[in-house]
């Protein structure tokens, strides 16, 4: 039994007033009579109850008073109704979830709570079970059997993600709509920023796991390397205390193999130190920051990001006009680390590892290595020249985005008016078309190395190639291009969780394609993504072209384009995450207005109002009491 | 001056008389007419002579004609003494407008009639005792000295005992005649004990109960602190409706008791009101006599 408006119960104390009016000793009137025989013989009549009625009478108002005061505060019954229930539990498995403040974890006693319910459905009761990560996932169906659901909630475990608990809920009551009965139960330890909305929201139950718990958390990794010493890194590691209690902790940094920095801290409640500090990694490596601290959540404790070396390619340019040559020159000095040499006579023999690039000379046989010709005047074993194509026919028209020598160039409006007409012997793969349709820049799939051919001419007189400021940027990206090696400044960018900013970083070539929303990433179709760990026995893949990930590991994507023309490398990248998807996952303090609750759900009723009820035994009190009064039906 | 009859108290009185006559002749209250057939001056008829018949009464020309002995019956009027026994005591003070000074004004009225029609009409205050009296007077000459007497009849504090005041009544009393007790009989002794000893004495009894309307009718209910004034006594009590209502049963109760017993004794009563007009009480008094004469006729 409930009560609408329990302060309505104040009204009560009319109860008291009336006793006491009732009580109170009114003065008597005087009244002369002729005589008491007559008044002796109708007094001598009353009942022999009628000595009680004066307290019969003053316990039916108290009584009649108080039906009332309890009508007024709108009692219902909560009556349990045999009608089946439809249940959607929610089930919170953020990193914060694995906490061991709880025997053995919030998660497992999460779990326990979650297969008590399951335990409790009644016969031709219906329950849907959300994972509730950085991604929904609806575990089992309507009608789903209760073995499959303890099977899938035996199977959950907690991600490396942040909750997305108000998402999840706009699922269940959608689940919901329309159903009779509907119960809506979100297991979890309360501690996304949401808790405080969630545990006020009408029609859903917030059933919280967990307490007081200690939590050192690395919440951010960086590393760039220096320019001024590529082989050096500057480091950033943030650090928070994101438990209940003060904490101290030691801070190793450093790479994997090798002796880390150490650094004591000891953290507030809620403070956050930013560590800086410098790695010398000339082989790149495995970069590790690892706190010591002995606290409830240790996913938290260790982040890693892995340094790419930083190649220092060398590049020869090849080039008899001098007006070429000094642009080449100039342009190519600008990319540091480089090994940079040039001339104007073709070298004896080629050395595989070096980058040439060539102007209109072209050896008869194309030597093995990375080369960059431009504006081939001759023939050779892989192509055939075919003549020049002149005059405005040399604008660029269109270019592959996703061509990393060129992406991110500005080709627009460069003009060409002399273009070499090239057939290739090998495949080819163009970059950039002309407006005549022919190449303009064509990539060669080769086995002995990259060769990158630009057709047209950069002298001033024929382009105004050289002149512009994407010169220098074009041959900064081919030179990487071919010396297969990416931007040290982006090496970090292949790092798919962002502790600091909850963005997801893809690969360069896979941005344009796999472009970052969120924690989701898009895939085209048939493309696919694997979790690479050795920790986890199952290997999760995911298919499809929606695609999210909330796990932290090393991950793999694979196109399904499977082109004979696409090199390995483009098919297939890697990942290298840094330990939990999102700062805020580390979070083990629960909101402080959140009120706990506990199991077990109730059974379903239907709450009956009860203040008709009490209003009607008012009235038949009330007729009683006239009737006592006035004594209609004893007289 | 007098308070209670005013001129136009008399003027009422005069149309009451006149009414009465209608109905009564010049007999009050409807009396059994006296079958003193031989002792009268209204000649009413003859009868055939019996042993004893005076023989004065012999109408010797019937006889001639007829051959029979007839005598002459006669239908006398008397020299009737009407006594009018007022209730004075503390009882009677109560009421909206008092039960004495209804008493009062009935009497008065009573009076009018009876020295209307030439009877002697005595006027008497009681209550444990005879308070106040008049003497006999006749004629309508002496209506102011008796109404006089019942203007200026003093109230008695003292509590009623009719018994004993219609025993010092009938001591002494040389005139019988018609006694109308006009009282509330409130009497906690009863009332009948006295009535009957003005039968005992020869008196005919007629009863004017004036009770007030508060009396029969109490509208008072909650804490009450009942007084009887004739004694002084106090009693606080709680009245509810139901008390009410018992009561209102044992005053009807007490007024059939009343009628019930004057019946038995073949008494005359009138139950009135202090809110009744008096000239409605006399008027209905003047109607349940008319018919027990009617009915006494019939017998």
């Amino acid at each position: 039994m409930g009560f609408e408006h329990p302060t309505s119960f104040a009204w009560a104390v009319l109860a008291a007033l009336v006793a006491a009016l009732y009580l109170w000793r009114f003065p008597y009137r005087q009244q002369p009579v002729a005589t008491f025989s007559l008044w002796q013989r109708a007094l001598a009549r009353r009942p022999a109850w009628f000595t009680l009625r004066f307290w019969i009478s003053l316990a039916v108002q108290i009584v009649l008073v108080l039906l009332i005061v309890t009508a007024l505060t709108e009692p219902f019954f909560r009556q349990v109704v045999a009608s089946r229930r439809w249940m959607v539990l929610v089930l919170d498995v953020s990193a914060s979830m694995a906490a061991t403040d709880q025997s053995p974890s919030r998660f497992e006693q999460m779990q326990d709570q979650a297969r008590q319910m399951i335990g409790n459905l009644r016969r031709g009761e219906q329950m849907v079970i959300l994972s509730a990560g950085s991604i929904i996932r609806p575990i089992g169906r309507w009608g789903a059997s209760s073995e499959s659901l303890l099977a899938a909630v035996d199977a959950l475990e907690p991600t490396d993600g942040p909750a997305r608990i108000t998402d999840a809920i706009a699922v269940a009551q959608d689940l919901l709509r329309d159903r009779p009965y509907a119960y809506l139960v979100v297991l979890s330890d309360g501690t996304f920023p949401e808790a405080d909305a969630v545990g006020r929201m009408h029609g859903v139950r917030l059933v919280t796991v967990g307490g007081d718990s200690r939590n050192a958390a690395i919440t951010g990794l960086d590393a760039h390397p220096q320019r001024a010493d590529p082989n050096r890194w500057d480091v950033l590691v943030e650090i928070a205390n994101r438990g209940n209690a003060p904490i101290a902790s030691e801070l190793h940094v450093g790479l994997a193999d090798a002796l880390p920095e150490t650094v004591s801290l000891t953290l507030d409640r809620g403070q956050t130190i930013r560590h800086r500090t410098t790695v010398s990694a000339p082989q790149g490596g495995l970069l590790q920051a690892r706190l010591t601290a002995d606290d409830h959540l240790a996913a938290d404790n260790l982040a890693q990001l892995r340094l790419h070396p930083v190649a220092s390619p060398r590049v020869r340019w090849i080039a008899s006009d001098d007006q070429v040559a000094r642009a080449l020159h100039q342009a190519l000095q600008t990319i540091t680390p480089i090994q940079l040499d040039g001339g104007p006579q073709m070298p004896e023999r080629f050395d595989p590892e070096t980058i040439y690039m060539i102007h209109r000379l072209v050896p008869q046989n194309i030597p093995p290595g990375p080369l960059l010709l431009i504006d081939p005047e001759s023939s050779s074993d892989l192509w055939d020249h075919d003549g020049y194509v002149t005059g405005t026919d040399g604008t660029v028209v269109s270019v592959d985005p996703l061509a990393r020598p060129i992406a991110g160039v500005d080709w627009k409006h460069v003009v060409f008016e002399r273009m070499s007409r090239l057939r290739f012997h090998v495949p080819s793969r163009t970059m950039a078309v002309a407006a005549s349709g022919d190449p303009l820049i064509s990539a060669l799939d080769r086995p002995a190395g990259k060769v990158l051919v630009l057709h047209a001419s950069p002298l001033r007189e024929h382009s105004d190639l050289i002149l512009r400021a994407d010169f220098a940027r074009w041959l900064q990206q081919t030179v990487r291009w071919l010396a297969d090696d990416d931007d040290p400044a982006e090496a970090c960018q292949d790092i798919v969780a962002d502790r600091a900013g909850r963005v997801w970083r893809a690969e360069c070539w896979d941005r344009a394609a796999a472009g970052t929303t969120g924690d989701v990433i898009r895939l085209e179709a048939g493309q696919t993504m694997q979790r690479l760990d050795e920790s986890a026995p199952p290997l999760q893949v995911f298919e499809g072209p929606l695609v999210a990930l909330d796990r932290v590991g090393k991950w793999r994507a694979t196109r399904g384009d499977t082109s004979p023309e696409l090199a390995d490398d483009d098919r297939e990248r890697s990942f290298v995450p840094v330990n939990l998807l999102d700062s805020e996952a580390s979070n083990l303090v629960r909101a402080e207005a959140l009120t706990p609750d506990s199991l077990p759900l109730a059974d379903p009723v239907r709450d009956q109002p009860l203040w008709m009820l009490l209003a009607g035994l008012a009235l038949v009190l009330l007729t009683v009491e006239w009737c006592l009064y006035h004594r209609r039906f004893l007289v | 001056m007098m308070k209670l009859f005013d001129a136009p108290f008399r003027n009422r009185c005069a149309r009451l008389d006149d009414m009465a006559r209608r109905h009564w002749g010049t007999r009050l209250l409807g009396r059994r007419l006296d079958r003193r057939w031989a002792g009268g001056s209204e000649f009413v008829g003859h009868s055939d002579y019996t042993c004893g018949d005076d023989f004065r009464y012999v109408d010797w020309h019937l006889c001639a004609r007829i051959d029979e002995l007839m005598t002459r019956q006669f239908r006398g009027s008397e020299d009737r003494s009407v006594h009018l026994l007022v209730d004075t005591s503390a009882g009677m003070q109560l009421g909206q407008p008092a039960k004495f000074d209804v008493a009062r004004r009935l009497a008065g009225a009573l009076g009018y009639l009876a020295l209307a029609g030439l009877d002697r009409v005595e006027a008497v205050g009681f209550a444990d005792r005879i308070t106040a009296q008049l003497a006999p007077v006749r004629g309508l000459a002496s209506l102011a000295k008796l109404l006089r007497f019942l203007d200026q009849l003093p109230p008695c504090s003292a509590p009623v005992r009719m018994r004993h005041a219609i025993d010092a009544f009938t001591r002494n009393r040389p005139h019988r005649g018609l006694a109308i007790l006009i009282s509330d009989l409130f009497d906690p002794e009863g009332f009948e004990a006295a009535v009957d000893r003005l039968v005992l004495h020869g008196f005919q009894p007629y009863l004017l109960q004036v009770v007030d309307d508060r009396e029969a009718e109490p509208d008072f209910a909650g804490s009450v602190q009942l007084m009887d004034v004739v004694h002084g006594q106090m009693r606080r009590v709680y009245l509810e409706e139901i008390d009410l209502v018992n009561y209102r049963r044992v005053f009807a109760e007490f007024r059939a008791g009343c009628r019930s017993y004057c019946a038995r004794r073949g008494i005359g009563i009138t139950q009135t009101r202090t809110g009744t007009p008096w000239e409605q009480a006399m008027m209905r008094m003047i109607r349940s006599a008319t018919n027990r004469m009617v009915a006494g006729r019939g017998a």
